[in-house]
């Protein structure tokens, strides 16, 4: 029994990002990259399957550059023995469908039981490649998963996905399936320092689409937009209230009791 | 400064690892050859001078080399490092700074005197008005912006500790409210104004005049009897408010205007007996933790219906060691953590509470400088980050407890352990091995401060924290 | 391909109103390029929406009747798939919710459409569609189009269409759903807890403090124009590692993600990467800090720069 659980080194800009020279995306020199809040998650809801029944497995896996390893090693120190990373200089700046292609096909390389993705990146926030990825397998899904009930090797699990408003709906799937698990489902844990070292020794195969039967054309096939630019919004970061504390107090009444109406 | 072997030990292994935030913390203490061997390391990449440029950790004498950078955008954030020291900004706001940089040396808390006084700031309104807010800004200076600077910068000379009596008679003059209340607010409000403030249509400006600490007596018996009770509530705080004036508003029918009075200090016990009984559970909350109350007051408040009246006396330095036990066996949990929060809490209620599970009366007692030091290991080996953290956080925790959480896993717990006094020289250098660079930062950073006989109080002060984020 | 169409969203008998911003980008989009528009209702008894999707600008409603009576994800796909079959619209819209996260992309990956999510802007640059959507947190835009594609799929940003009030006059029709095993089971809701007192992870109103409260007996007087404004005290964690307010109030890492929050008032929070873990994704951020630099308010949508207790005291005399 193996869960597959895909995640993304996410970038983060900085507050006086410059854009670069090709308008496509942020000047790198502003970028800080770090591991993806949702994975964290369902990296999680991966291992206490694992710890809490034998014979699972659950590998990590990464669309992503060298760095991106980072992510990958940052989950091997909490659990899992292996990850996979999968990469070509010709997927710098893909969209979700064609990550979701590749995911999907590591999902059948290893032969995964259940994939659980996070329910969206922190960066581009498209909140897509987890329902890509079941689409290219033709698998059941659910999204923003905040509850899971799931005996590996059952035929269904029970899940609760949250819906606007706080509502909670409380449904079966059909499993394999995939999963994209929302913040709160859990306590992620911390990495022991001893974990942290013996991740440093864990193997991480990599693979490039062409290992994995993806051609290029099949990549270019599957990007569902092109990016054309991308740009400074007009409109500003906070909206500053001034005036003395009195008149700062009552704007931010008045504002309060705005927010509160339209909430 | 730390022994020359040892810097040197510390700078080449920051070299040797090529970790710049070993470097970062190595540059600080490092002499100037050493500095030339750390600086490929610190200032390798645009990205680690942006980041060390904004880190709210990032040592003086960092960002004194990054302030020498030629890009903008970096010299630019350092101006606005609020630990950027005066003859930086200095420098920074000299020859060639762009008018972003120099926004942010008017608006900076440590910019000196001077430099504030040679701004270009007729030239550039945000200059001018970044001024105008800036506490340090000297009359001189203040006077002539006010000349020229719009209304809402004007609020910020207002509430300048250095507007005298003069400048704030002018800005009265304002038809704005909000201006106006401003100055009545300020400690250097001519007597004539406060006398105007006084009859003022504005609550507002009354308000103000009834918190202002320099209103006279008569001023805030006058103000006693308004008719807005947000004014009447201000107005009770002052200090030179009357006993007879204080035992008439225990019963005014506003209860902002009763909780603020059970906040006061000086209260006639007849004054306190009545607060005692206030219908409004924040009445009887506030008294319990204002230290002019006594038992048996004290006592009955400690028996209140309300939980957090009951917390409220818990943490009443006033309360006696047999009030303090009986709290101890407080029914809720949030109660009995009050008392373990305290130094002198009674030896048995310790060693009751010391039992305990739930997490906050643990935490409390991790915390607590009396704790046993079985108590400790145990609540230093807990699940819970939180709890292992208060151990850490217990000055009086010995090396052998902290020895034990030097592998903690959650890394801001590691972070904060390298502030522990107790914790010896050696422990602190296998830190420096920690793999979260923050750790490693801040184990060097405590290294090199214990090194510095001038300063061996650095380690055991709380506030001088550079390292703890919130 | 032609037309544009857009899948109406409901839940327990109710339609959702985000439902209305799509219709009216819909006719916005209808005025950049003439097309017709459709809208879609699947559901057990479509004919309890006509009338409310039924508003000026649009000129066809579809009824598709299907078995079940709330979202299906399979139910869905395949009633989308089959209406796009039948009717070869050039664009597609949904509102972007938590359903349609759930199916939106499935169905264009399977219909070779072209896609994009949370959408704000359309417009035409001759025959190309062009999407505008917000990237890396909204510190910046990103246009998109879709070379290629005959179809393109987009969900749309809430509370940026205006509904359009004006009553229509659509034509009605109906479109067979194709049969489909559901591989999902509905179970049942679950309704919201009451915002509880201690669960700030269920709060929709929090107050949080931080290190610049600076005393515990100050505490309290947060905790008291919370209790005015309704809302939830919260604190950072130096507040509850001092034990000033008990761990549950602890928002961030080691802390509580305040998940419903829909407002959050920071004061005296300089804004740590840990606290910021449990409550940037809040819409609305009002951050009061005495530093103008404070990192909390790069995720702030209202900044107030003064005195915290100042403000607060005043605060006070309007609730």
């Amino acid at each position: 029994m193996k869960i597959l659980v895909p995640v993304k080194q996410v970038a983060v800009l900085d507050e006086d990002f410059e854009l670069r020279d090709d308008g496509l995306d942020a000047d790198p020199d502003f970028i800080d990259h770090e591991s993806n809040e949702w994975d964290d998650y369902s990296y999680e809801t991966a291992l206490q399957i694992m710890e809490a029944h034998s014979g699972v497995e659950v590998v990590p896996m990464t669309v992503g550059p060298e760095e991106a390893e980072e992510s990958l090693r940052r989950c091997l120190a909490k659990g899992g023995e292996r990850a996979v990373r999968v990469w070509d200089d010709a997927l710098a700046g893909a969209g979700p469908a064609t990550i979701a292609k590749l995911i999907a096909a590591v999902a059948r390389r290893e032969g995964a039981d259940m994939v659980f993705a996070g329910t969206l990146s922190a960066d581009h926030s498209f909140a897509m490649t987890g329902i890509c990825v079941a689409a290219e397998l033709a698998w059941p899904h659910v999204a923003v998963v905040t509850h899971l009930e799931y005996e590996p090797g059952a035929a269904k699990a029970t899940v609760q996905r949250e819906l606007e408003g706080g509502l909670v709906e409380k449904l079966t799937v059909d499993c394999p399936a995939v999963l994209t698990i929302q913040l709160g489902i859990n306590q992620p844990r911390y990495a022991s320092l001893r974990g942290v070292k013996q991740a440093k020794e864990k193997p991480v195969d990599e693979l490039t689409p062409a290992d994995l039967g993806v051609s290029g054309e099949d990549l270019a096939a599957s990007a569902c937009f092109r990016l054309r630019r991308m740009f400074k919004p007009a409109k500003g970061q906070a909206e500053l209230i001034e005036g003395t504390a009195a008149e700062q107090a009552a704007r931010l009444a008045t504002i309060i009791k705005e927010l509160k109406g339209a909430a | 400064m730390m022994p020359v072997d040892a810097l040197a030990r510390v700078v080449a292994n920051a070299v040797q690892r090529a970790d710049p935030f070993l470097a970062a913390a190595a540059y600080a203490a490092a002499g100037e050859q050493d500095r030339g061997r750390l600086e490929p390391i610190l200032l390798a990449s645009y990205r680690l001078k942006r980041q060390f440029a904004e880190a709210p950790f990032a040592p003086p004498e960092v960002l004194r080399r990054l302030a020498a950078e030629p890009d903008r955008k970096i010299r630019l954030k350092v101006a606005r490092h609020p630990a950027t020291p005066p003859e930086v900004l200095r420098q920074l706001a000299g020859e060639g700074a762009c008018v972003e940089t120099l926004e942010a040396v008017a608006r900076h808390r440590n910019a000196p005197t001077e430099v504030l006084e040679g701004m270009p700031w007729r030239e550039h309104p945000g200059v001018r008005d970044a001024l105008c807010s800036n506490p340090r800004a000297p009359l001189a200076l203040l006077r002539a912006l006010a000349e020229c600077a719009p209304l809402a910068a004007l609020k910020g000379i207002a509430n300048s500790p250095n507007a005298d009596a003069g400048l704030l008679a002018r800005l009265w003059e304002s038809p704005d409210p909000y201006l106006r209340a401003q100055v009545a607010a300020h400690r250097n409000c001519p007597p004539a104004i406060m006398e105007a403030a006084e009859r003022d249509p504005e609550p507002a400006v009354r308000r103000m005049l009834a918190a202002n600490p320099a209103a006279s007596m008569q001023t805030l018996l006058g103000l006693l009897g308004d008719e807005a009770a947000e004014v009447r509530a201000a107005a009770v705080q002052g200090a030179s408010v009357p006993a007879e004036e204080l035992s008439d508003l225990a019963a005014d029918p506003s209860s902002q205007v009763r909780r603020t009075e059970a906040r006061r200090a000086a209260l006639p016990a007849a004054v306190v007996e009545r607060l005692a009984c206030d219908p409004d559970a924040w009445v009887r909350r506030w008294l319990g933790r204002n230290r002019c109350v006594q038992e048996p007051v004290l006592a009955r408040l400690a028996a209140d219906a309300e939980l957090e009246v009951r917390r409220a006396v818990s943490r009443n330095p006033g309360c006696t060691p047999a009030l303090l036990d009986r709290l101890a066996a407080d029914p809720a949990a949030w109660v009995r953590a009050g008392v373990a929060l305290r130094p002198d809490i009674p030896a048995g209620a310790l060693a009751r509470l010391s039992a305990e599970e739930d997490p906050d009366v643990a935490s409390a007692i991790g915390r607590n400088p009396n704790t046993a030091r079985e108590v400790l290991l145990r609540i230093a080996a807990s699940g819970n980050a939180d709890l292992r953290r208060a151990v850490i956080l217990n000055r009086a925790a010995p090396r052998e407890v902290l020895r034990t959480l030097m592998e903690d896993p959650y890394p801001l717990n590691r972070v904060m352990l390298t502030e522990h006094p107790a914790l010896a020289g050696e422990d602190l250098e296998i830190l420096t091995e920690d793999p979260d660079p923050h750790v490693r930062f801040a184990a060097l950073r405590a290294l090199i401060r214990r090194g510095r006989p001038e300063r061996p109080a650095a380690a055991a002060d709380d506030s001088s924290s550079t390292t703890n984020p919130e | 391909m032609n037309g544009i169409l857009v899948i109406a969203e409901h839940r327990r008998g109710a339609l959702n109103p985000a439902t209305l911003e799509a219709v009216a980008a819909a006719v916005d989009l209808k005025q950049a390029r003439a097309q017709p528009v459709a809208v879609a209702v699947i559901a057990r008894n479509p004919d309890d929406f006509l009338a409310e999707v039924n508003v000026a600008g649009v000129d066809e409603i579809i009824r598709v009747a299907v078995p079940t009576d709330g979202f299906q994800s399979d139910v869905y796909e395949a009633a989308v798939a089959a209406l796009a079959a039948a009717r070869q619209p050039a664009v597609i819209l949904l509102a972007h919710t938590v359903d349609t996260w759930g199916y939106a992309a499935a169905v264009a990956v399977r219909g070779g459409f072209g896609c994009a999510t949370d959408v704000y802007a359309m417009r035409y640059e001759g025959d190309a569609l062009v999407a505008t959507r917000a990237a890396y947190k909204e510190k910046l835009g990103m246009e998109l189009d879709f070379p290629g594609r005959q179809t393109v799929l987009l969900t749309l940003r809430g509370n940026v269409f205006k509904p359009i009030e004006e009553p229509g006059n659509a034509a009605v029709s109906s479109l067979e759903a194709p049969a489909v095993a559901a591989r999902t089971t509905h179970l049942g809701y679950i309704e919201p807890e009451q915002a509880g007192d201690v669960d700030i992870s269920q709060a929709e109103y929090m107050l949080s403090i931080g290190r610049g409260v600076g005393d515990e007996d100050n505490v309290e007087q947060f905790k008291e124009l919370a209790d005015a404004l309704g809302f939830t005290l919260g604190c950072s964690r130096p507040i509850a590692d001092n034990g000033w307010l008990p761990k549950s109030r602890q928002v961030g890492q080691s802390g509580k993600t305040v998940v419903n929050c829909k407002i959050y008032i920071a004061i005296g929070i300089s804004g740590s990467v840990q606290h910021m873990a449990g409550m940037k994704h809040v819409p609305n951020i009002i951050a009061i800090n005495k530093d103008a630099e404070a990192s909390i308010f790069s995720i702030a949508r209202y900044g107030v720069v003064g005195d915290m207790f100042e403000i607060a005291k005043e605060l006070r005399n309007h609730c």
